[in-house]
């Protein structure tokens, strides 16, 4: 049952990443390989908002009752989305728009992304060191719920907002112009241009939001488990397995894919681990768990062009 | 006006006009160039030579996102709804670039056509080809242009449905809105137009007063079946 629990805590922070991914790949035309950076940042990030800014202004210590963190981590969050969302709409000008005026196509594009992740990773490295961080020393008691489920106060809060940003992102593209503008242009954005959208708002939007989504998942990984200058590659399998499994720029699709993704890892890691043991077999399957998001999209992908044939 | 794809001509020296309020065909064989000339006008293509005018303005090297804002709208062939938006969110996005209030608009395309007010809430891609074409139509309409151009229209539709959009079409010119229609269906639309112009491989045979044409023998023989 608690892998089940872990399942769906890792299916949120995919979620928060993949909704974005699942947006900028439909409306921009290529796999933005750099949006694992876009966790990772937002998590640094957030990690700078909550150490160095706040105890200047004198924020900093309080906790919320039951959770290892108080008040100026939601600063810290709210701090890191803006960061993080001006840092990637700052690239977007910089390095993709020029390439898309050129006409360059989605190679080109995705490659270009491919070395971004490489440089802001190898940046978060210089600036914040190799080692490992974390946003509190505060051990976490686990609490025993109903069906024997064992979780955390700060866990049942990462899933608690992640249905929140959730909720308020549907909202967003279901009732606003430019959240309708945004779905328009992921549906077709030739006919988006001819009926006048201005689409380069709809992608400095799309980065916008798809990025301090990211962010969020990244600041929750930082809590759930620790800050690594890797964290952004690790997520950028489940990443993409999320958004292939759910369809490119499908909302619910994407967030489907998350679950499926997130339960796979953690449900599907200690069942095979289990096989194995059965088996005799020495092999330890921890390090294996993106393996099976892999394998997931793949089947996916399988399946999908044999229905099409 | 030539045009083309790169390096390809299609479109070999043609000139036409659309006046006020007109409602003006062009017909031809497939591959005489008809959906080039309309993307030619509509900013999708640059002209090669020659020039397109809009009301005295060369508009030759405008953008389709700069023309929509000269009250000149443009329904393509294909793909020309938004699938996974719903009829009225369809409806806003025709509406994009409108600050203002545009709920009387809404309604307006309702009375033109009356059978989607009942899906305004569905999915658009749900919808039956002619009123995925009504819904294109309407679409284009939301920004009240003075010139609508409709690249086939009645592509894909049973005959009972090609009448009903033609019959839409006479309905929008009655509200003042001139359109320049591309059309498989030559008789049809020439019936319901004032002046037509035939194209064959990238260049204008025939023009004349649409009643001109259909009487026209050569033309009933070569170009609307006889």
């Amino acid at each position: 049952m608690n892998f089940v629990v872990n399942g769906i805590i890792l299916g949120s922070i995919i979620a928060l990443g993949a909704i974005g991914l699942s947006l900028t790949t439909a409306i921009l035309n290529f796999y933005n390989f750099a949006h694992g950076a876009s966790l990772l940042l937002g998590a640094y990030m957030g990690y700078t908002v909550l150490t160095e800014f706040l105890p200047r202004l004198g924020l900093g210590g309080s906790t919320f009752p039951y959770l290892s963190f108080g008040f100026p981590m939601i600063i810290a969050i709210i701090g890191s989305m803006g960061l993080t969302a001006g840092i990637m709409i700052v690239i977007d000008r910089f390095v993709y728009k020029p390439l898309r005026d050129r006409g360059s196509g989605p190679l080109i594009l995705g490659m270009s992304s491919l070395f971004m992740a490489l440089m802001l990773r190898n940046l978060v490295r210089t600036i914040w060191g190799p080692s490992v961080h974390y946003y509190s020393n505060e051990i976490q008691m686990v609490r025993e719920l109903p069906l024997g489920i064992r979780i955390t106060p700060d866990q049942i809060f990462i899933i608690g907002l992640t249905i929140v940003l959730v909720v308020l992102t549907q909202l967003f593209l279901k009732r606003t112009k430019m959240g309708q503008a945004m779905r328009a242009a992921s549906d077709n954005i030739d006919l988006a241009m001819i009926t006048g959208i201005d689409t380069e708002k709809v992608v400095i939007w799309t980065w916008g939001i798809g990025t301090a989504l990211a962010a969020v998942g990244g600041v929750l990984y930082g809590i759930n488990v620790q800050l690594r200058p890797m964290m952004g590659w690790y997520f950028l399998l489940p990443l993409f397995a999320a958004v292939i499994i759910g369809g490119e720029g499908n909302f619910y699709g994407a967030l489907a894919g998350a679950m499926t993704v997130g339960l796979a890892q953690e449900v599907g890691t200690p069942l095979l681990q289990r096989m194995f043991d059965s088996m005799n077999v020495q092999v330890s399957m921890t390090g294996y768990k993106p393996a099976i998001a892999f394998v997931l999209m793949v089947i996916v992908l399988l399946v999908r062009s044999y229905r099409e044939e | 006006m030539h045009s083309g794809y790169g390096e390809i001509e299609i479109i070999h020296g043609i000139s036409m006009e659309v006046r006020e309020e007109e409602v003006v065909s062009i017909i031809g064989p497939n591959g005489s160039g008809k959906s080039t000339l309309m993307k030619t006008i509509f900013g999708l293509l640059t002209p090669t030579e020659g020039s397109v005018y809009w009301n005295e303005e060369d508009i030759s090297d405008l953008k389709p996102n700069q023309i929509v804002r000269k009250q000149m709208s443009y329904v393509p062939q294909t793909s020309n709804i938004f699938q996974s938006l719903t009829v009225t969110e369809n409806l806003n996005m025709g509406a994009f670039i409108r600050e203002d209030d545009y709920s009387d608009r809404i309604r307006e395309i309702f009375e033109i056509f009356p059978q989607l007010e009942g899906y305004k809430n569905q999915y658009a891609g749900k919808l039956s080809g002619g009123e995925q074409q009504m819904v294109a139509m309407g679409r284009a309409l939301m920004l009240e242009p003075t010139i609508l151009l409709l690249d086939e229209p009645s592509a894909g539709l049973a005959p009972n449905l090609v009448d009903m959009i033609l019959e839409r079409v006479e309905e929008i010119n009655r509200t003042g809105v001139a359109l320049l229609i591309v059309e498989q269906n030559a008789k049809d639309a020439l019936e319901i137009s004032d002046r037509g112009y035939v194209l064959a491989m990238g260049r204008k045979e025939y023009e004349d007063t649409a009643q001109g044409l259909l009487e026209n023998e050569e033309v009933g023989e070569l170009y609307l079946g006889g």
